[in-house]
């Protein structure tokens, strides 16, 4: 994770726009990654990420952060990817995949059995591991692993439980371990 | 974890989200230390996660939010004429990159610098480190600041003559004006345009400012000689070196404008030249050992990474190099 600038809420605050950049730099990546998994590809993601930093220098004087600065992020790019998805009709197809989540992860797709799948790197059938899981778990990572948000920040955003939320870590540790093992 | 511990996940994803005791970190390193597979795993997993954002491009990124930062009223407008037209409901191709080309067609857009300039006080513009910026001056002209430049003029530009000073690098669009001649002025020489596009290059380093004409003339004064010699007349396609014994002109133009295209280029160029370079557009330190100090490099860097650049500089000048934050330091391999 990329060190925030210090004091920053109260330097974007005074207009300092270093300060601000720092903090779209450190962000960026995270938060693309984690709206992307909304609204399915990062040329969408990237317009509302940049969306919300606008809104936040707009109004930044009236910028209020009550627990970290990363998990005010990503609670704000949530809500509007939320409100595109809405926007766009999707929600549905959205809402099947959560309440499937759970199901898919037990029974991940099969393995190609290809040898040159096979033959490729470790980090290679890492991010097909990735690209297996339910996207809900990849952006549980993100804020973890991005934006050192704790248990409890995370499970306050998605709205779930602080236990759905160590669950889903631990699972996709291990099947991201077991694509390493399977090389 | 004790090294036949068994594999605990919760464990890993603290010690990845910094959510450890010191002692805790150093217990799950050393039994990282004791599992290889699993430290593979901690060093792919956090990377994996972004997904396609991996490859994204932040830079690119700040710079398009940093025109619709400046630009907010132009944005309305073309939002506006995007309603007119009914062109706005393609809401699936970014709108905003659309209008921001067309700001940045239409109007001048500055690329995340810092400009401020008033009629009656002067102004300044500041490239930082890392970043070149583009800016349009108050008579119209333009000028883009290599990353780590700086651009002042006084509250008197434009009445009379226009006179702006130069620390680093600029490539300067100037409008031209028979009344008021623009005039670039470095530490030890003043460029004065004859209606004209042009580098200056003076950076501290370098041992000679440097002056690249792309288009049009330029007149190449030395301002601590100003009645030994004469102004150097420099023709596009020229580039004049202002040495000692007088003003060198060479006709190697494309070099000096490499940086606009976002590229580095060195043609048997010292360290001393190089690492600044690379450090100003990269945002590091390097620092050479002494006994590296009379070693030339001639390569070309576009979009190359910084560790692409370093492992190139390893094996073109056969150094060992080693990163520590953002400091590099170069020392002769071990023979």
């Amino acid at each position: 994770m990329r060190e925030l600038p210090n004091n920053c809420v109260q330097r974007v605050r005074a207009g300092d726009l270093e300060a601000f950049e720092s903090l779209f730099r450190a962000m960026h990546a995270p938060l693309l990654a984690f709206g992307a998994r909304y609204v399915g590809d990062t040329a969408r993601a990237e317009e509302l990420v940049q969306d919300v930093f606008l809104a936040l220098w707009e109004r930044r004087a009236e910028w209020v952060v009550t627990g970290s600065v990363p998990s005010y992020l990503f609670a704000a790019v949530r809500s509007r990817a939320l409100n595109v998805r809405r926007r766009d009709a999707v929600e549905q197809r959205w809402a099947d995949d959560e309440a499937h989540d759970s199901v898919r992860a037990l029974h991940p797709p099969p393995q190609r059995a290809d040898t040159a799948l096979e033959a490729r790197e470790a980090r290679t059938r890492v991010d097909a591991a990735m690209a297996a899981l339910p996207p809900r778990l990849a952006q549980v990572m993100v804020m973890r692993w991005h934006g050192g948000l704790s248990y409890a920040e995370i499970a306050r955003i998605l709205g779930i439980s602080v236990k759905g939320v160590e669950n889903q870590l631990g699972r996709g540790l291990k099947a991201l371990r077991a694509a390493l093992d399977d090389g | 974890m004790t090294n036949d511990a068994e594999f605990d996940p919760l464990l890993l994803d603290r010690y990845l989200a910094g959510d450890l005791s010191p002692a805790d970190r150093a217990r799950v390193e050393a039994w990282l230390n004791a599992h290889p597979r699993d430290a593979q795993l901690l060093r792919e997993a956090p990377r994996a996660s972004l997904g396609a954002a991996q490859a994204i491009d932040t830079d690119a990124a700040w710079r398009a939010l940093s025109a619709r930062l400046q630009a907010p009223a132009q944005d309305d407008l073309a939002a506006r004429r995007d309603r007119l037209t009914g062109s706005a409901s393609r809401r699936s191709v970014a709108p905003w990159v659309r209008r921001v080309a067309a700001v940045a067609a239409t109007l001048f857009l500055m690329i995340g610098g810092v400009a401020t300039w008033q009629a009656t006080r002067g102004g300044s513009i500041t490239a930082p480190i890392g970043r070149d910026v583009s800016a349009q001056l108050p008579d119209g002209s333009r000028v883009t600041l290599a990353a780590g430049s700086r651009l002042r003029w006084g509250g008197s530009f434009g009445r009379g003559a226009r006179d702006v000073a130069l620390e680093g690098e600029g490539y300067f669009d100037v409008v031209h004006d028979d009344t008021r001649p623009f005039r670039v002025r470095t530490r030890n020489a003043v460029a004065e345009d004859v209606g004209t596009r042009f580098v200056v290059r003076a950076w501290p380093e370098l041992p000679a400012v440097d002056v690249a004409v792309e288009e049009g003339i330029v007149a190449l004064m030395d301002t601590l000689r100003p009645r030994v010699e004469r102004a150097t007349l420099l023709h596009a396609g020229q580039r004049g070196r202002l040495l000692a014994s007088g003003v060198q002109v060479t006709s190697d133009v494309a070099s000096a404008l490499a940086w606009m295209r976002g590229e580095l280029v060195f043609d048997e160029s010292p360290l001393s030249e190089v690492l600044p370079a690379i450090g100003r557009r990269y945002d590091v330190t390097i620092a050479a050992d002494p006994a590296l100090a009379q070693r030339r490099l001639t390569a070309r860097f576009a979009a190359q990474s910084l560790d692409e650049v370093l492992a190139a500089l390893r094996l073109a000048l056969g150094v060992r190099i080693t990163t520590s934050g953002r400091t590099v330091s170069l020392t002769p391999a071990a023979p």
